[in-house]
């Protein structure tokens, strides 16, 4: 399942991905600030990332737009949006 | 088709609409035509509008917490978000079943849907 993370409920969002095996963890706008300590595959969106200057950390994998809607429709998501 | 929805408040009540509305739209699809199962989850901030103090007149919620409730609706409130706030379970309204975080978590992963507000 994928769990689409933004800043303001990503408390509640990372906690519910925790639980999940199978999470696919995606940090999404303000989302790229974080540094999630989840055990789950972590993508942040790269154009996101870029216009705020983040460095995303080695373990986050960038992905673009296009990529997050193929990975949005064939997957279940959670949005935390 | 009956469908298991769990709709998150994760505002702190009052100088915004969101704990109103997100009732209001529990409500309404508690009250659907296929009769959703419907659990309105506080959570975040939204744990502070679960306590007996807050003042539900003026948040306009009475009528939409009756309707809920009739419809079988049920509400609690994220044990995590509480602790993390200094609430105590002595603090919440009766009509509010006080929730462990695994339990909230895992409520919001296996429902059909989950709208926040």
């Amino acid at each position: 399942m994928i769990y689409l993370i933004d800043k303001p409920m990503a408390g509640i969002g990372l906690r519910t991905a925790a639980g999940d095996p199978d999470a696919r963890v995606v940090l999404i706008q303000d989302g790229v600030l974080l540094s999630p300590d989840v055990d789950a595959e972590l993508y942040a969106v790269a154009r996101d990332a870029d216009v705020r200057g983040v460095d995303l950390p080695p373990a986050v994998e960038r992905v673009s737009y296009d990529a997050l809607v193929e990975m949005v429709v064939d997957e279940e998501v959670k949005s935390f949006v | 088709m009956k469908r298991d929805v769990v709709v998150l408040l994760t505002r702190a009540p009052y100088g915004r609409v969101h704990v109103p509305e997100g009732l209001r739209a529990a409500r309404g699809v508690a009250a659907g035509f296929d009769r959703h199962d419907v659990t309105v989850a506080f959570t975040e901030d939204g744990a502070y509008a679960a306590r007996a103090a807050v003042d539900r007149e003026a948040l306009n919620v009475p009528g939409h917490v009756a309707d809920l409730r009739e419809q079988g609706g049920e509400m609690v409130v994220d044990a995590a978000a509480m602790a993390k706030r200094d609430i105590a379970p002595e603090e919440i309204a009766d009509d509010v079943t006080v929730a462990a975080g695994d339990e909230v978590t895992e409520m919001i992963r296996d429902a059909d849907h989950t709208l926040d507000f």
